[in-house]
Formats: structure tokens, sequence, C-alpha cells
């Protein structure tokens, strides 16, 4: 036995070298496949169900190993730190910068609109708030035009083309600081990391104001939490009062209590000096004076939560949500009054309605192709499946006494949201975001309830069949849509040509909201789409090509200056996705234009065409 | 190696200033520019103002210091097109006299202490 004990104590370090060199070897063997398989993916082949519809096996592979690699890594005795970091690195440009590699173009129409309005400030050096909302809430518009030109870049589309990746590396380290304001089990840190890029699937890290805020919105949780909240047990007077009424008399309120007393609630401000949280409170500040000028939702976002924690009394930062309703009240009312004054009623006039706000996020997406409501209804059930998840591991941590009500309200506050407004129909995707860190945390929870459960097989083994379910899904739910998504430098080229000879003031008209424009002269030209895929259209039965068409030249005729109808590939798609019109509709016009002596082609390639009305001689 | 790193991030930011500055002023069109510019916008003058701090926790200061960086850059130039002087340039002008101005009052700090000690 004597003889046995130095033996055991030597070989421990050598099984975990040994098993840090199966990880390192693991994820690169993943890594490499990962990059040979994308070669194999021919995007013309997609179907409805979007980029899983073209994936190679060896696509699926790569992620099963790193995967796998990840869980074996969560057993490493010394949990490294470095290697779990690499890991999550390799699954951010899996999951996010795919795209990036297989697309010739950045993807979705809204990120073009964005360049759009970042080439408007760098050509003018202004904002015309009569535009639109976003000349509004130009902040990162205008930061983006800041940075490409103090970079040299010819174009902030080489920023659009990476933000992604960039993206969601940012979130990265707020949410490890974020993680560990409640525990120290790099286990539990690591797999809420994991657990939260294998369910990011909402997308909204492009090229976007919104992207770049919920990194300074995770950064502000994080100050708060790490120096702003309240040691445990801290209550006097009134409250103190208060607070023993309520136990005596309601058990949930008991429960509550109980919960916000836990000792796992790690009282972390005492270690600061009042200079050095003075400080923080004017970085914080600081941070959300950026965030005001950029994004209509994020501030109330912050507020919101902040609110939530003051009114727990688990944060003694009182005074700090006045301020942020200052900076977002003076924002509006001198430099968003534009905006405001034509659309307050949008804005304010679905308070309280929860079922009409539910109605449009979700119940007016059920419509379309038979794989586009699977993918409506995967991303409904990944949904639920994350929450079961972080249900389960919240009553799991709560039954082990180690509750987090700070994280559980963080979580939980978003959902209130639901009574403001519908957001264009997207509230929902904003609460789950909102909501995500925490909810992946819950989920990580269920294996790690404490720090020294789950080193059994079985767990290891339940976790990677877990995530390796929650990858699956990943793939269904942000890129379901992706036919109608991307875009190729043929249907950018038809625009850019669009943009080189049409006159200011021309009409643009497109068959649906599907493709890349906008990106140049964004004030120049009139802009319509024939088939609205909010809902905005005409009621009746979907619309089919003669009829289509004549509404498309009825528009063009009616407008004074020059018009010009592109169709593109892409908004076949979207069309054909959604059920927007009569199935080949958008087919049958683009065929019939190329043949009547009313139009004139302007652009024709395989992937987009372009129309212009032809001149009365031309006609005749 | 955190303290080693710690003690190389005035030197970063010192380069950095220097070089992109110089990169800007000249204005050298090069990928090296767009790497450096950036690195410098995203990074320096938080990182210059958050160390001031000494929160001695090194995630947590970078954390801060990117999103310092973003939002110091994001006001600058959100306050020169509103007064409208949009001038990029100026704008790189003012995070650099932050950035300098920030570990000029470091380094002060710092000499005060050791003197103190």
């Amino acid at each position: 036995m004597r003889d046995a004990a130095p033996i055991a104590w030597i070989a421990a370090p050598a099984r975990t070298v040994v098993a840090a060199a199966t990880t390192i070897a693991t994820l690169s063997l993943a890594s490499a496949v990962w990059l040979v398989s994308l070669r194999e993916i021919d995007l013309t082949q997609m179907t409805d169900l979007g980029l899983v519809s073209v994936f190679p096996a060896a696509t699926m592979v790569s992620l099963l190993l790193v995967t796998l690699s990840f869980a074996l890594c969560l057993r490493l005795a010394s949990t490294s730190a470095p290697l779990l970091f690499l890991h999550v690195l390799a699954l951010i440009v899996m999951l996010y910068g795919i795209t990036i590699f297989i697309e010739e173009v950045p993807r979705f129409p809204v990120t073009w609109r964005h360049l759009g309005v970042t080439e408007y400030i760098m050509r003018t050096g202004d904002v015309d708030p009569t535009i639109d909302a976003y000349f509004n809430w130009p902040g990162f518009f205008v930061l983006s035009a800041f940075v490409t030109e103090l970079t040299g870049l010819s174009s902030p589309r080489v920023l659009a083309d990476w933000t992604p990746i960039f993206f969601n590396v940012l979130y990265l380290a707020p949410l490890v600081v974020i993680y560990r304001t409640v525990t120290s089990d790099l286990r539990l840190v690591w797999l809420g990391v994991w657990i939260f890029y294998a369910t990011n699937w909402i997308g909204q890290d492009y090229f976007s104001p919104q992207g770049l805020m919920y990194f300074l919105y995770l950064v502000i949780v994080a100050i708060i939490l790490r120096s702003f909240t309240r040691p445990q047990g801290e209550l006097t007077g009134s409250r103190l009062r208060l607070r023993v009424f309520l136990r005596r008399r309601f058990r949930p309120i008991r429960a509550l209590i109980r919960a916000r007393d836990a000792p796992e609630r790690l009282p972390r401000s005492g270690e600061l000096r009042p200079w050095q949280r003075v400080g923080l409170m004017a970085i914080t500040i600081v941070l959300f004076a950026a965030i005001v000028p950029s994004h209509q939702l994020t501030p109330f976002v912050v507020v919101l939560v902040l609110t939530t924690l003051i009114a727990f009394g688990l944060s003694p930062a009182r005074g700090l949500p006045m301020v942020m309703i200052v900076l977002i009240g003076t924002w509006i009312a001198f430099l968003a009054t534009e905006y405001l004054a034509g659309h307050l009623d949008s804005l304010t006039g679905h308070v309280g309605e929860v079922e009409g706000t539910v109605g449009a996020n979700v119940g007016e997406r059920l419509h379309g192709s038979a794989d586009h409501l699977f993918i409506v209804y995967m991303r409904l059930l990944m949904t639920a499946a994350l929450w079961t998840l972080a249900m389960l591991g919240a009553i799991r941590a709560y039954r082990r006494a180690r509750p987090q009500l700070t994280f559980a309200l963080l979580a939980l506050s978003p959902f209130l949201l639901l009574l403001l407004q519908p957001y264009g129909g997207e509230i929902l995707l904003r609460v789950y975001l909102f909501a995500l860190p925490f909810m992946a945390f819950f989920a990580a929870s269920l294996f790690y309830p404490e720090s020294w459960a789950g080193r059994s097989w079985l767990t290891s083994g339940a976790l990677g069949l877990t995530g390796v379910v929650l990858l699956g899904g990943f793939f269904f739910t942000r890129y379901g849509n992706e036919r109608m998504d991307y875009f190729t430098a043929q249907e950018v080229g038809a625009m850019r040509e669009v943009y080189d000879v049409a006159s200011p003031g021309s009409l643009l008209i497109a068959g649906s909201k599907s493709l890349p424009w906008k990106f140049r002269d964004y004030e120049k030209f009139t802009y319509r789409i024939a088939l609205p895929s909010d809902g905005s259209g005409p009621a009746g039965p979907s619309p089919r090509g003669p009829e289509l068409l004549q509404a498309l030249t009825e528009q063009m005729r009616g407008h004074s200056r020059d018009a010009y109808l592109i169709i593109t590939r892409s908004q076949k798609a979207e069309s054909e996705i959604l059920g927007l019109a009569a199935p080949g509709a958008l087919e049958w016009v683009e065929r019939a234009a190329a043949t009547s002596p009313t139009f004139t082609i302007v652009y024709s390639s395989p992937q987009a065409k372009v129309f212009t009305l032809a001149r009365t001689g031309d006609r005749a | 190696m955190t303290r080693h790193l710690a003690r190389l991030a005035p030197v970063v930011v010192a380069f950095l200033t220097v070089v992109v500055s110089i990169l800007v002023l000249v204005d050298v069109q090069s990928p090296a520019r767009s790497g450096l510019v950036a690195a410098f916008l995203f990074l320096c003058p938080g990182l210059a103002l958050v160390r001031l701090l000494r929160l001695e926790e090194p995630l947590l200061e970078l954390t801060l210091a990117i999103a310092f960086s973003l939002a110091l850059a994001g006001l600058v130039s959100l306050t020169l097109l509103y007064a409208h002087l949009w001038s990029p340039g100026a704008g790189l002008a003012i995070l650099v006299a932050i950035t300098i101005g920030g570990s000029g009052l470091e380094l002060a700090t710092r000499s005060n202490d050791r003197r103190a000690a």
C-alpha cells in the first residue's frame, strides 16, 4: 500500500497530460475535418430546411468530435481553462463563422440596409432623422463609419463579413465574468458558456446595433453582479419589518427569502474600495450612454433588469435606474423627436396586449411551406427544451441548497417586455436572447449542481448527448431559412447596376424584401415591395403571376420618375418559403417581363434580373 | 503569467498609440493599418482608464477595457457628428489624448505608490 501511493501520485498528473493531449488532438482533428467538409457544401441544392439540407456527413462528424472532446475536457481533474477556451473558440467559428466561408457575400437583407446607413454617414458626415428610425438611433452606424474611415477600408462591408464571429467572441469574456460571480466551479462556468453558444440561434449577431449593444448589456450586467449586488441579509428598517411580516404570512415568500439569503451568493462588492466602485459606476453610465443612441430596445432591458434586482433588495444601486431613464428621456426628447412624432402609436399602442404580442410573434409565423413550418416548430421545440433544462437545473440547484435568485430574476425579468409591444413581431426572440445567459447557466447547473457532483461517466455521457442534440437543433433553428437569407455576388451585382444607372428619385421595386439593396445612396430612391412578409399586404388569396405583374406595372407607371423592377433568386425563395404569392408567381413575372415589350432588361444573370419600363418609342 | 501580461499592458498601449497615430497621420494604405487601428480603437482608450481602478482581475479589466473603448469611440464620433464637426481624424486625436492622459495618470500614481512604499 505504501509502495502504491507514490505510483498513484505520479500517475495522476500523467493521466491528466494524456487526457489533455487527447482533447487537443481531437479538437485539431475536428477542426480539420470541418474545414475540409465545407468544400462539399453546394448552396444551390439547399431546400426549405436550410443549411442542414446540404451538410455533408463530415460537418456533422466534426461537430460531434468537438462536443465529445469538450465533454472529455470537462472531466480533466485540473479543468484547464485554456483548453476549454479553445473548444469554445472552435465552436464559435464552426457555428457562427460557417456562412463566412461558404457564402459569397454577407447574408440578411437588413445587413445591406445597415451598410447603406453607414455609407450615408461616411458620404455626408451627417444624419437625417426624417429618413427612418436608423437615423434617430444612429450610434452604431456612426461608430462603424468612424472605424471604417480610420482603418482605411474602402467600405464597411469588410466589417459586415466578419461580424458574426467578432460579436460572439466579444460575448465570451463578460459571460465568464458573470458566471464567476456565483460559482468558482470552472466546469459549470464553461458548460454554461457552451450551452449559450449552442442555443443562441436568434441571429442578432450580424452587422447590427443590437448585436454590439448586446455585448455592452452583458458587460453592464457583469459590473452590476460583480460590484453592485448587496451582501446577504443586509436589510434594515421598514424593509426588514416587511420581510419579517411576509415571511410569517406566506410560504412562497419564505422560500424566496431563503433563496435570496442562500450562501452561494458571493458578496463580492465588499472587496472593492469606494473609489473603485465610483469608477465602475462611471464606466457603467458611460456604457449605457453609448447604448441609448444606438438601439431602441436594449436601454429598456438594462433598466428593467436593474430595477428588478433593486426591487428584490439584491442591488443597492437605487439611483442608477433614474440616471438611465434621464439619459433615455433626453435622447428621445431632443434627438429622436422626428421618429417619435410619426410612430408614437406603434410604440405605445400595444402596452398590456400580451395576447396580441404573442400572436404577432408566434401565430403569425405559422405559415409557409411544409419544411418552413417544420423550422418554425423546431424553434419552438428547442426554446421549450432549453427552458425546460433551465427549470430542471434551477430546481436541482435549489434542492442542493445552491439557489440563484439573482440569476433567476435576470432570466425571468426580460419576459416583462411582452407587456410593452410586439416590436415588429420579434419581441419574443429578444426576450429569449436577453434571458439566454441565465437560462444557459441553469441548464448547465442540471449537470453540475455542486462542485463535487457530476464526475461520473454517466453525467459526461448525458452531457455529451445533450450537447449533440442542442447542436443538431441549432442548425435547423439558426440556418433553417438560409435559402432566402443568403445572397450571391450576382444578386449584389444586379443592385450595383441599378445604382449605377438609376437617377435620384427613381422607384426601386422588388418582389419581396429578401434582396441585398439600400447599401448605397440610401436616401436617393423610393423603395417598394410587392409582397411584404409582415402581413401588411392586401388581404385575400395569394396573388398569382398575372395580377402581380399588373400591380407592379401600375406602380411603376404611376411613379413620376424612372422605375426599376428587381427580381432575384432570394426573393423567389422567400416567396415560396413563406407562401407570399401563388407558387411560381415571381418566376412567371420574370419570364413575362423578359419577353414583354412593356419592359426593357437592364441587367440579366441566372440569379437576378432588373427591368425598367420601355420608353414609348421602344414599345412601338 | 497574469502578472507578466499585466506589466505588458502599458507597453502594448504605448506601442499601438504611437504606431496608429503615425499610420493615420501619414495615411498609410495597408492591411496592417486596418488591424492595428482596430486594435487601438477596441482596446487602448478603455484599458488606459480601466487600469486606474487597479481591479487586479485581468479578465474583468480586459472586458471592461474593450467595452469602454467601444463606448468612448462611439460617443466621441457621435458628438463630432451632431456638432457638425465630422472628422474621424479629430476623433482619433481625442481618443489618443484620452489614452495618453489615462496612461500618464497611471504612471504618476504608481510612481507615487513606489515612493510611498
